[in-house]
């Protein structure tokens, strides 16, 4: 039986067309000052000097850029994915090193009378600026690869990580204006400023225009539950019925108990609930820092502030006969909306669930989990990595042998999710490989932030 | 081990930065084509930095 087409689904079609759209207007947004400044273009200044041009208007553009790609656009997240973004954000940054790097570092090569620049004391303001920003850029990379090392908090982090973002862009603006060269004309730097601003807008945007719809469209806690494991549900309805959000099994929204809709630590939790009643959704959160530890004393009628859906884990988005879903911890709380869902949309299509924990007492949702496995087409089977001595099921870690044990010979068109912790999931996928499910076909999403 | 996605991610990532790279320097050779050098113009452009003329 086809499951009901729901709500959700649409906004995967037509996606290949909207992915090809973003990138070639990334890939033209990243370009468009080198294209600009060919308009009553300057005179060259040799091969060398003008590469270096280049590499430091591209970095520039690709700096805006960034703004964009972190400020969870639905636009122009969903046909990628927020993990994708957030994944070519980061490794993105390499390439905005190396062009904000390489920018001086041509000049220096090509003439040494640019060395001079580096005395920030006697330099002229435009090569401080230039300075400043390629400091604070260097800065803004290692805060974020050693937030942990240095004890970053994560709201710090989020903070710093902001404010030297306007720094660099910052800058790096003014550098290039006040340089003069390729942009000594009044539309030209009107242009720029336009340019960059336009970029930090969208960061002004995610953190203060929509936080105020956030608030319009707020939820109220029902109910808190514990679940077993150390994890507490908490169910939430809308306060308005326009508030309601259709979504499909296995995304995840940004959720803020309490507190403030402009607060700027929103944390990623994937919906427990079926996707055929938005009306009344649920997460389950284990309480291992300092905002989930807290979650079991949130009382009932409190304030909670969604941002979401978001994610392109979930089984709406392939053809798939069946399903192996994998869970690591908390990694089931995603299966629990895909297995929910499932059986509101009366899918009759076989799903294995293996559930690994460290023993019984870890094991989340099992009151839940019995009650969907009265459904002959679904299968759960724990594995406990260091079970009792009377412990009877599977033992150890998620391997090949788990899954072919109760797997069918054939899996051509089956497809596996995987959710949890970062080695465990990174096992499973291979193990998933290994059992005969093809690589296109086993899906994961990862979500280590910094 | 990577994901199928963070693989096809990366790949996209590299392609990305070749393709600017490469348009770098197809710029820096396009201008020095498409207007005189600064050395050959009287009198060179005074914000022109430490020229080789």
């Amino acid at each position: 039986m086809v499951p009901a087409a729901a709500p959700a689904r649409a906004q995967w079609e037509g996606r290949q067309a909207r992915v090809v759209a973003w990138r070639l207007g990334y890939l033209t947004l990243a370009l468009a000052p080198l294209a600009l400044c060919l308009i009553d273009l300057d005179p060259g200044r040799g091969f060398w000097v003008n590469l270096s041009v280049a590499a430091g208007f591209v970095a520039l553009s690709l700096l805006g850029l960034q703004f964009l790609l972190a400020a969870r656009w639905p636009r122009a997240t969903t046909p990628f994915g927020a993990d994708v973004l957030l994944q070519f954000h980061r490794q993105v940054t390499v390439l905005i090193v190396v062009l904000a790097l390489g920018h001086p570092t041509v000049l220096f090569v090509w003439d040494s009378r640019f060395l001079g620049l580096l005395d920030v004391v006697s330099a002229p303001m435009r090569a401080k600026l230039a300075v400043l920003s390629v400091v604070a850029l260097l800065v803004l990379v290692a805060t974020s690869i050693w937030r942990t090392t240095l004890r970053l908090s994560y709201p710090a982090w989020q903070t710093l990580h902001a404010g030297l973002a306007l720094v660099v862009a910052g800058a790096a603006l003014a550098h290039v204006i006040m340089i003069g060269y390729y942009v000594d004309q009044r539309w030209e730097q009107v242009l720029w400023i336009a340019y960059t601003a336009a970029f930090v807008w969208v960061g002004v945007y995610v953190r203060v225009v929509k936080p105020i719809g956030r608030y319009r469209r707020r939820f109220r806690v029902v109910a808190v539950t514990a679940e077993g494991g150390g994890s507490h549900g908490l169910e939430l309805e809308p306060v308005t019925p326009a508030a309601a959000r259709a979504f499909a099994p296995g995304q995840f929204a940004w959720i803020m108990v309490g507190r403030s809709p402009f607060a700027l630590t929103y944390h990623p939790f994937s919906y427990a609930s079926s996707a055929e009643h938005p009306e009344r959704v649920r997460f389950v959160i284990r309480g291992i820092g300092p905002f989930t530890a807290g979650i079991g004393d949130v009382r009932a009628g409190a304030d909670v502030y969604v941002d979401g859906p978001w994610g392109h884990f979930s089984p709406d988005r392939v053809d798939a006969s069946a399903w192996v879903l994998i869970a690591g911890g908390v990694g089931i709380t995603p299966m629990l909306s895909i297995l929910l869902t499932r059986r509101d949309r009366g899918d009759h299509r076989p799903v294995w669930l293996f559930q690994a924990a460290r023993d019984e007492e870890s094991l989340v949702a099992q009151d839940l989990l019995a009650e969907l496995a009265a459904d002959p087409g679904v299968t759960v089977v724990p594995i406990l990595s260091r079970p009792a001595a009377t412990w009877t099921g599977e033992r150890g870690r998620v391997d090949p042998d788990h899954l072919r044990r109760y797997l069918p010979a054939d899996l051509g068109e089956v497809h596996a999710f995987v959710c949890g912790p970062p080695g465990m999931t990174d096992a499973a996928c291979a193990a998933a490989q290994a059992a005969g499910i093809a690589p296109r076909a086993v899906h994961s999403e990862r979500f280590s932030m910094v | 081990m990577s994901s199928h996605r963070e693989l096809r991610t990366s790949r996209a990532v590299v392609v990305f930065g070749l393709v600017v790279l490469l348009a770098c320097i197809g710029w820096a050779i396009l201008v020095q084509d498409v207007r005189p050098d600064a050395c050959q113009v009287q009198p060179p452009p005074p914000n022109a930095q430490y020229l080789h003329c």
